[in-house]
């Protein structure tokens, strides 16, 4: 068996209209060994965030974007992809133009 | 309690107007949650004065806010309105929040869209699903309005304990006896607009729903399809549009001081649904919904397009009551005076969602 991977502290950007959800912080960090823990550490550290990244059936809500780095998540092959250092988790609102 | 507190929300935020009981003077604080759409304002003084806002974002999706302190900090409920993950339906939106009965200060109601009905036990901070509503044996045959399958009014009767009526657009009234354990279908004398095959009774929009509360049994409702009143806690309707140029529009407020009392704000039809003629007109009634007159002293007699949402015409309980309207362009109208004279209260807002009148203690 493969010791298990060492968690990576990562940066979550987060959009203004989100950060009464962290206390009016733009920016937290998290610990995880995966995109997928990072993502649940942060709504588990943030619980009020849970319900506006995803909706009742805990499906990532349509018009919200998680990016690592500069790859939506909706492009990663797996979100158990291992985290590395200076990754950077950034939230952003997937509606453009008018 | 001495002053006026008037919460307005709007698509992208809410303002707060406060005035002395003389209501001339108004100071004007927001936008509150800017950027968010603020779709109802609610306060509860059963105990400690509390604030609820139902919050919602296109993108984010839609919770409950509270304040404690007047309305100085928010926090976001605990556990919000949401449906089971199995549920097959979202919480797309936070349409009203009621208090509960007066025995149980801790209890309120909350009704959402997609269609439900969600009660916490704690103030607001944890709330459920109420299940017989949800289960309800029509409930596959509901089906939305333009606004959306909302569940848009809930009302608690004082008189008997344990019933509860709700208004959901496009299905009709539903009234429990309960406490909501299970629901009666109450649209008997409305028209459907909707008719459904399994469900025929099923398909009424109801607007908007109120009660007199010194008259058990009797309320009120602007629907779709016109005008009604029910003196048998919603088991028959009869209609009352007599003077009305319409029978259509959305919003409807009893004065607090005289349950005969009541207003609308008529549109033009389904189809247009603006304002008959560009002038903004609100209709009371003194007698029960019998007979209608025009109130427009004051309020734009031209060139005024617009509309008036079903949450955003509201009655303060002073004597003689003030009203407060808020229209789809975003201007404020406010009567001191009963719906007698009128004028604009100061700020061009965002769309007007909801328009709530409260008395508050001075310095609030």
């Amino acid at each position: 068996m493969e010791p298990a991977a060492e968690s990576v502290v990562v940066r979550v950007l987060l959009p203004s209209l989100l950060r009464a959800c962290t206390g009016g912080r733009a920016e937290v960090s998290v610990a995880a060994t995966t995109f997928a823990g990072a993502v649940e550490r942060l709504v588990s550290e943030h619980p009020a965030l849970r319900g506006h990244l995803f909706d009742d059936a805990g499906k990532l809500r349509e018009h919200v974007s998680l990016f690592l780095n500069d790859e939506d998540s909706r492009w990663l092959d797996s979100w158990q992809r291992p985290l590395v250092k200076g990754d950077v988790l950034t939230v952003i609102q997937a509606v453009s133009g008018g | 309690m001495s002053d006026v507190l008037v919460m307005v929300g709007t698509r992208k935020g809410a303002f707060f107007y406060r005035s002395d009981r003389n209501r001339r003077s108004w100071r004007v604080e927001g936008p509150l949650f800017k950027g968010w759409e603020v779709g109802y304002l609610q306060l509860d003084t059963r105990r400690e004065p509390t604030l609820y806002a139902g919050v919602g974002s296109y993108v984010y999706g839609p919770t409950i806010q509270i304040s404690r302190d007047r309305g100085k900090t928010w926090s976001q409920a605990e556990q919000g309105p949401r449906y089971a993950a199995d549920a097959g339906r979202n919480v797309e939106r936070i349409w009203c929040i009621e208090p509960g009965p007066a025995e149980r200060p801790e209890r309120l109601y909350a009704g959402v869209a997609q269609a439900g009905l969600f009660v916490s036990d704690d103030g607001g901070e944890h709330w459920q699903e109420v299940m017989g509503l949800s289960e309800h044996p029509s409930r596959a045959a509901w089906a939305p309005g333009a606004g959306g399958l909302c569940c848009h009014r809930v009302l608690v009767d004082p008189h008997t304990p344990g019933r509860l009526w709700v208004g959901i657009s496009a299905v009709g009234v539903l009234r429990s006896d309960d406490d909501g354990a299970s629901w009666k279908v109450c649209n008997e004398g409305v028209p459907i607009a909707a008719p459904e095959k399994d469900f025929p009774e099923i398909g009424s929009c109801v607007h908007a729903l109120v009660q007199a509360p010194d008259r058990p049994g009797r309320l009120y409702q602007q629907n779709h399809r016109g005008v009604f009143r029910s003196e048998d806690a919603g088991d028959h309707w009869q209609r009352i549009e007599n003077g009305l140029p319409s029978e259509f529009g959305f919003p409807m407020v009893l004065d607090p001081n005289d349950s005969q009392t009541l207003y609308v704000v008529p549109l033009e039809s389904d189809e247009y649904r603006l304002t008959p003629g560009g002038k903004l007109t609100v209709y009371r009634s003194r007698d029960g919904g019998d007979s209608w007159s025009p109130l427009r002293h004051g309020l734009p007699a031209e060139l005024c397009h617009t509309a008036v949402l079903r949450h955003a015409l509201d009655a303060d309980p002073l004597d003689p009551c003030g009203l407060y309207l808020g229209t789809t362009g975003g201007h404020l109208f406010h009567s001191p005076d009963g719906g007698e004279t009128w004028s604009a209260l100061p700020g061009e807002l965002p769309r007007i969602q909801s328009v709530r009148a409260v008395l508050v203690d001075e310095g609030w």
